[in-house]
């Protein structure tokens, strides 16, 4: 068997004297889907974005494929986020001067991918994802629907290992919360790609293979 | 979301909750920041107020000595050219006895102090005024005006200083200052400075000699009359006469009416008399008219000068105005949330507009106080202008006025409220908390083509206001106010055209964008500019055209000069009294020196000038008398409009003809063909002008005749300056050096250092406009940082998505590089374009306007493109910087 | 002279000009007093020669001179200083009552002045005019003063009597007739215009024609006087005008030299009776309260002819005292003279009763504030003629003045 696509160990933090993650372990698989379960407040994106390397846990080991992201510098970690690990919001953050098309695209540019093999690929997600008549709008013309769904291509254009998820039906209705649920299960299924999804509603548990439930900063160990 | 303005009126309390809970807070929170808006308004207003309080100084020091022996006087009796002659007396003397009032006679006279080596540079030691008076007659004037005793108590007299020679025992006996041809008496400010007591000796250079002056009294300071002006000497009037060779001469006459003259009807009645009794070659003036022709004359100068501190007010607002936007974009999550709780915006209007007001109050009083303190440095840079150009004045200090104080406090307000305006109206318009879209920035109506139309009407307008003339004002002065205000509006045209080049830099940048990531990004931005980034353009374009447009404007200037002096200074060496270091310095070299000078065997060729002031019904003048037909053989002058016939040039023929300078065809509105009557002592003499030519040295205007009749006219075969040639063989400084031996007093400058001496002067008068460049240059690149600031924090949350895709700080910071790159290219660029149409104005419409002369355009490529680079590299570097920051700022946080 | 130097607090200007005029009044005033004593030549030991010139180059007056007239009633540059000065007794169409004073003094800087220079400022000389009107109806006392360098502003005639000072002057319309013309602004609202005749022949005082004062070999100076004048003219007061007809008294002396003396001050009079005969009387005063031994007094009768008393043949003594709202000076006045008339020889007592008691000119320019003022004769309490009385050295120690 593979080894993890990662692994915490012991990861602490404190944000003004309140401690937001208390030791907290988790590993996830190679092409597993990983739901984090719990109530407001309770360090589900603190511990995110310290999976992402956007934050450093006070102490504690963060292992993502086979590295210790703790000790990695911030250039590495930037890196690390531009190639293996790929992000969608609550609140979509396209960025909002450029149109579907090249937000999509912009992983790879990031990466230095020549224009051609960008476009032949986003061409794909486009109509992957169901947007090829969007691909030169702007972000602001879009539904949230619309929004997420670009959100998701670009975040899986580059192939990453690691994709991370925070509320991403937050702010969508049922219908296209389910949407969006299913496309995520299928395009990681089909990239192999893990997936750790924060979120509130039942539904989302239901695409991952086990579910975890955090209390204040700790797991409550849920559902396998 | 309601429109602000249609709401009922804003709940006083809850402004002032606000005011004390939210923006008090804020401000001591953020101590530095607040300060540096203050610090901002201050200095903008200070450099207005000070230039104003110099302007106010220069001026009011040209004021007559009177002040010092009795009150103001009440009328003053002159020759509208050249002095008045002693006979005079008798008549008045004889018309109006019986008339309550006392005549006195005046002679003032411009000294120097000594070279202090043997290197001269012109307008570089402040000149003294002597004034001589009748000391026995101003006697009864003080026994009859004052009204304290005071003098006639006998106090032992303080013991001669050591280092003085012993006064002699009768030093202050009447008759020993009278009969003293030397006798001098000084204030108590130059006693002090000069470390001087009685019997203390002055050197002095008068006319063409080195004279010395004794000491006999210091005259104290009373507390209800201002003090004596710092270099006046006070000697009786015969001596004054003997000593600068005007014996039989006067100056001027003033006039003091006793008590019994207190209706103006009376005081007019009075004033017809006398000038009945002075005839038609004489002018009378009241004090106050006098200071008001000192005022007309500086008019122009310093409305320019007011001009441009009203610029650099502008752009203290300009920065205000983008700091008052970036705190409202700061805090606008938290005006959302005050919205979600259910302020009004009208309530929120209100208090930001008062946090401005309050702004614009602190800062206007702290600019207030700057400006004291600046006011002094730039009352010296002032007045050495006005020495040079205008006429001799010292002013040692710029005293507070109230008025202007106040001035400049409403003044601060009122631009605070303008610049904080639309952050206000920005701020009031925020939605409540729920609305506000995460999605990116603030949506904004888009306005892509009619700002750009705008700024072409603008444009258009600007044009159509260069072609105006312009403002005529009283006693000859001209204001170009069309050409300030085609100059302004061309500019925020501009920028505000210029707005739409971003989108095709970006369209252009495209294709490359497509290679790199950071360029993509940047240029994304470009795509679909913002008010903010128009604004970052309109800014820095306006402080490069009107840096660029001044160095064109100082270039041509420089260049036309140096043309000018090039032609007109061809002689090997100038000689002119060493006492004329003002503008209004007419010291003369007898003739008997002249003559002996000129017949040298050294000397090959000779020009004598004889010049003097003349006061004609526009303003005053100055009338240049020399030989005619030297400057034509020496094609010394630079034609405007060439003479048709050769007979101006001829002294048999030329009595009744002139040149006149460019300066005066624009005050006068005069032209080839026009005639001119000369006040001259001896009746009006008239004169038709035959000719124009160019003369850079005078903004008043220069009429030239031939030296032979003016010295008739005038009575006087003095000379004013000598122009020399020297022979062939002969070495011009061996020359330079024998006659300096010889004549102390005469200040001989070879022609080398005369043209450095002229091209001194002439930089010495851009000496403010130089400083006021940087200051816009700098303040421009600020602009920018705050406006990138701004804008990278309204895309916050973008920038966590930036650093979730995994761009790395430097990309961020060069993404951010390369938006305000273009920006300031774009800004640059439309500057270096707009500067030509402003340089323009400034040559063509302003300059020639207000001062009448025409330059050769010539654009300084090299300053201009260094300019360009400069700004530029800067506003990249600006750019890298706020990028930096902006990728550092803290990762947003769930709630 | 002594001058004070430089004082901190004061203008030197008006120091150097206002110590000058003062002791220029002091001396001329001294040298008048003493002058006119004149004839007390016997009461001084006899003095030596009359030097020709004094140390600072000035004539002096030399004994016998021959006068022609009207050239000698003119200025006399060659003398350090000299002075016209007039006192008359005027009486209006209705017997309104005024007395007027006018006076002008010339004095000269150096012997030998510079020859280049102004001739309308001159440096080498100036002149100083003092005049005053009473008018007694009301008491009113109007004064003036003023100060100018020969010039454009003041000149005298060495060719006759014409002298002018501002707007002040003392002129002969007509060379060949001995008559004088006074015309005087003293303010804007008053002025007079007089014509004057000699109605009595001139008095030469002194021995040969020369008065001496002192010990001193320059000490002297040539003393003419009109002890009459018929005075007619015009007197303009305000809104009023007057047409008057009265007498003066002209004083013309010329002299060289100036005195430096600790007295403390002297009292004058010039006395007009009404039958035909003058008084001179001359009282100079110590400090201790004493009178100087050369305190004299001079009738001239009806023919012109002098009579002397010397100083232990008369007596002045105070009969009341005025103190000055302005200087605060106590003035002895009246004046009570006793004296022996030469016609009868027996001792009269004279009282001189001043018309108005504010009759002092305070002085601002010489910075010398002395009262001399207009007053009648009496002689057991009836009227018996007119005086002018001077009376110097009551306000501050005029010697202090000096200094």
């Amino acid at each position: 068997m593979s080894a993890p696509v990662l692994e915490c160990q012991a990861v602490r933090k404190t944000y003004d004297q309140r401690v937001v993650l208390k030791g907290l372990s988790l590993t996830l698989q190679r092409g597993e889907r990983l739901a984090l379960t719990g109530p407001s407040g309770c360090g589900k994106t603190t511990l995110l974005n310290c999976l992402g390397g956007i934050d450093r846990p006070d102490s504690g080991q963060i292992i993502l494929l086979e590295q210790d992201i703790v000790l990695l510098t911030a250039d590495e970690l930037a890196s690390l986020r531009r190639e293996r690990i790929g992000t969608i919001f609550q609140f979509f953050h396209l960025l909002p001067t450029l149109t579907v098309r090249e937000n999509i695209e912009f992983p790879l540019q990031l990466l230095g991918v020549p224009p051609t093999i960008r476009e032949e690929r986003s061409q794909k997600l486009l109509s992957r994802v169901r947007l090829e008549h969007r691909a030169e709008a702007f972000p602001g013309a879009l539904s949230g629907g619309e929004m997420q769904r670009a959100a998701i291509a670009r975040a899986l254009i580059h192939r990453p290992a690691l994709l991370l998820a925070d509320e991403p039906t937050g702010n969508l209705d049922s219908q296209n919360g389910a949407n969006i649920l299913e496309l995520l299960r299928e395009m990681t299924e089909e990239t192999g790609t893990s997936l750790l999804l924060v979120t509130h509603s039942p539904e989302a548990t239901n695409i991952c293979h086990r579910i975890l439930r955090l209390r204040d900063g700790e797991i409550e160990h849920g559902a396998p | 979301m309601s429109n602000a303005s249609s709401l009922p009126n804003a709940h006083p309390k809850i402004v002032r909750a606000l005011l004390r809970q939210i923006i008090w807070r804020h401000w001591k929170n953020e101590t530095r920041r607040s300060l540096l808006l203050l610090v901002l308004l201050a200095i903008g207003i200070a450099v207005f107020l000070s230039i104003r309080l110099a302007n106010r100084a220069a001026v009011s020091s040209f004021s007559s000595f009177a002040g010092v022996a009795t009150r103001q006087t009440d009328a003053v009796l002159s020759a509208p050219m050249g002095d008045l002659p002693e006979a005079i007396l008798d008549t008045l003397g004889r018309d109006l006895t019986g008339s309550a009032l006392s005549i006195l006679p005046i002679l003032e006279v411009v000294a120097a102090p000594p070279r202090p080596s043997e290197e001269t540079t012109l307008n570089s030691r402040p000149p003294f005024t002597l004034v001589g008076l009748d000391l026995v007659a101003l006697q009864n004037l003080a026994a009859r005006e004052s009204l304290d005793r005071h003098w006639f108590d006998q106090k032992p007299s303080a013991p001669p200083s050591p280092n003085t020679p012993s006064a002699s025992p009768n030093s202050n006996d009447l008759w020993h200052v009278l009969q003293s041809p030397n006798a001098a008496f000084c204030s108590e400010n130059l006693a002090k400075r000069e470390h001087l007591s009685v019997g203390s000796r002055i050197p002095l250079a008068l006319n063409e000699r080195l004279i010395e002056l004794e000491i006999r009294g210091i005259i104290p300071e009373r507390a209800d009359q201002p003090a004596a002006p710092t270099n006046l000497l006070i000697l009786d009037l015969p001596a004054l006469q003997s000593l600068s060779g005007k014996q039989g001469r006067l100056d001027r006459i003033e006039f003091l009416f006793h008590d019994s003259y207190r209706s103006p009807a009376e005081r007019d009645a009075l004033l017809a008399k006398i000038r009945a009794a002075a005839g038609p070659d004489t002018s009378l003036k009241t004090p106050e008219s006098r200071r008001a022709a000192a005022e007309i004359m500086t008019q122009g100068f310093r409305l320019n000068l007011t001009i441009l501190s009203l610029l650099a007010l502008l752009v203290g607002l300009y920065l205000v105005f983008q700091a008052l936007d970036a705190s409202v974009v700061r805090r606008r999550p938290e005006i959302a949330i005050l919205r979600a709780l259910g302020v009004r915006p009208v309530e929120i209007l209100q208090t930001w507009l008062l946090e401005a007001a309050i702004l614009g109050l602190l800062g206007g009083i702290a600019g207030v106080l700057g400006g004291w303190v600046l006011a002094q440095g730039s009352v010296r840079i002032v007045s050495k202008t006005v020495n040079s150009l205008y006429y001799a004045n010292h002013v040692d200090a710029a005293s507070l006025n109230l008025e202007e104080a106040s001035a400049a406090v409403l003044l601060a307000i009122a631009a605070s409220l303008a610049a904080g305006w639309f952050p206000a109206l920005a701020a009031a318009r925020t939605p409540p908390a729920q609305l506000l879209s995460h999605g990116g920035a603030a949506k904004e109506p888009p306005q892509r083509f009619r700002t750009g139309l705008f700024g072409l009407a603008l444009l258009l307008v600007a044009g159509i206001l260069s072609q105006l003339p312009p403002l005529f004002l009283s006693g000859g002065g001209r204001f170009p106010l069309a050409g300030y205000l085609s100059a302004f509006l061309g500019v925020v045209g501009a920028g505000l055209w210029t707005g739409q080049w971003l989108r095709w830099i970006s369209k252009a940048i495209a294709p490359l964008a497509k290679h790199s990531a950071f360029l993509a990004l940047g240029n994304s931005h470009l795509r679909r500019p913002t008010g903010r980034h128009r604004w970052a353009v309109a800014g820095l374009l306006c402080s490069v055209a009107m840096t660029g447009g001044m160095a064109i404007l100082v270039s041509s200037f420089e260049s036309s000069v140096q043309t000018w002096i090039e032609r007109t200074l061809q002689a090997d060496l100038y000689l002119t009294s060493d006492a004329n270091q003002t503008a209004t310095s007419y010291n003369r070299i007898p003739e008997q020196t002249w003559r002996s000078i000129i017949t040298l065997p050294e000397v090959a060729d000779a020009d004598v000038a004889l010049i003097v002031p003349a006061e004609l019904p526009g303003g005053t003048i100055r009338i240049v008398g020399s030989h005619l037909a030297f400057s034509e053989q020496r094609h010394q002058l630079t034609w405007l409009s060439e003479p048709k016939s050769p007979d101006v040039f001829d002294p048999a023929k030329n009595e009744a003809l002139c040149l006149v300078s460019e300066a005066f065809t624009e005050r006068f509105r005069a032209k080839i063909g026009d005639d001119l009557a000369l006040p001259t002592p001896s009746g009006p003499r008239m004169l038709r002008i035959a000719g124009i030519y160019t003369d850079y040295g005078d903004e008043k205007g220069v009429v030239m005749l031939e030296r032979k009749h003016l010295a008739q006219w005038l009575n006087t075969n003095d000379a004013s300056t000598l122009s020399l040639s020297a022979r062939q063989g002969v070495d011009p400084l061996q020359l330079q050096a024998t006659l300096r031996k010889r004549f102390p007093g005469i200040a001989v400058l070879s022609n080398g250092h005369l043209r450095n001496e002229v091209m001194r002067i002439f930089r010495q008068t851009f000496a403010i406009t130089y400083a006021l460049e940087g200051i816009g240059v700098f303040v421009a690149l600020a602009g920018l940082g705050t406006t990138l600031a701004s804008i990278l924090l309204e895309r916050k949350a973008e920038l966590t998505t930036l650093r979730a895709l995994g761009m790395s700080h430097r990309q961020i910071a060069a993404a951010t590089a390369w938006e305000g790159t273009a920006l300031a290219a774009c800004g640059t660029l439309g500057g270096l374009l707009a500067s030509l149409g402003f340089g323009a104005v400034l040559i063509f419409v302003i300059n020639k306007q207000s001062f009448g002369w025409t330059l050769q355009p010539i654009v300084p490529v090299t300053t201009l493109v260094i300019l360009a680079l400069a700004v530029t590299s800067c506003g990249t570097l600006v750019a890298w910087i706020v990028g930096r920051w902006g990728a550092a700022l803290p990762a947003d946080r769930e709630p | 002279m002594p001058a004070p130097l430089f004082a901190p607090g004061s203008n030197p200007l008006r120091i150097s000009i206002s110590t000058f005029a003062r002791s220029l009044a002091l001396a001329i005033t001294i040298l008048l007093s003493l002058f006119r004593l004149a004839s007390s030549a016997q009461t001084l030991p006899s003095p030596p020669v009359l030097a020709e010139k004094t140390d600072d180059g000035f004539l002096v007056p030399h004994l016998n001179p021959s006068f022609s007239f009207p050239k000698d009633h003119g200025s006399h540059p060659g003398f350090k200083m000299e002075w016209w000065y007039l006192t008359g007794h005027l009486f209006g169409p209705i017997n309104e009552r005024f007395g007027y004073q006018a006076t002008f003094f010339r004095r000269s800087g150096s012997a030998n002045p510079a020859p280049s220079g102004s001739n309308r400022f001159r440096t080498d000389e100036i002149h100083l005019f003092h005049a005053a009107l009473l008018d007694t109806r009301t008491g009113k006392f109007v004064h003036a003063e003023r100060l100018a360098r020969t010039g454009w502003e003041s000149h005298s005639s060495s060719e006759q009597l014409s002298v002018r000072i501002g707007d002040a002057s003392l002129e002969t319309p007509d060379p060949s007739i001995e008559r004088f013309s006074l015309n005087v602004r003293l303010d804007e609202k008053t002025q007079f215009s007089f014509s004057l005749t000699p109605s009595k022949s001139l008095v030469i005082f002194g021995e040969n024609g020369v008065s001496r004062k002192g010990d001193s070999n320059t000490a002297a100076s040539w003393y003419l006087t009109f002890p009459r004048l018929k005075t007619e003219g015009s007197l303009k007061i305000g809104p009023e005008s007057f047409q008057i007809r009265g007498e003066t008294w002209m004083d013309h002396e010329i002299s060289s030299s100036q005195l430096t003396e600790s007295q403390s001050g002297w009292d004058w009079t010039g006395i007009q009776l009404n039958d035909g005969r003058e008084i001179m009387c001359y009282r100079l005063r110590h400090k201790d309260g004493t009178t100087d031994p050369a305190s004299a007094l001079t009738w001239v009768d009806a023919t012109g002819k002098k009579s002397h008393f010397r100083a232990d043949q008369f007596r002045w003594e105070n009969r009341g005292s005025w103190s000055s709202p302005h200087t605060k000076a106590n003035y002895p006045i009246p004046a009570l003279l006793i004296c022996p008339d030469p016609d009868t020889g027996e001792t009269i007592e004279l009282l001189i009763k001043p018309l108005a008691v504010d009759q002092e000119l305070d002085g601002k320019l010489s910075g010398l504030a002395y009262w001399e003022g207009a007053c009648e004769v009496l002689r057991n309490g009836i009227a018996i003629g007119s005086a002018y009385v001077e009376l110097t050295g009551y306000a501050g120690d005029l010697s202090k003045r000096l200094r």
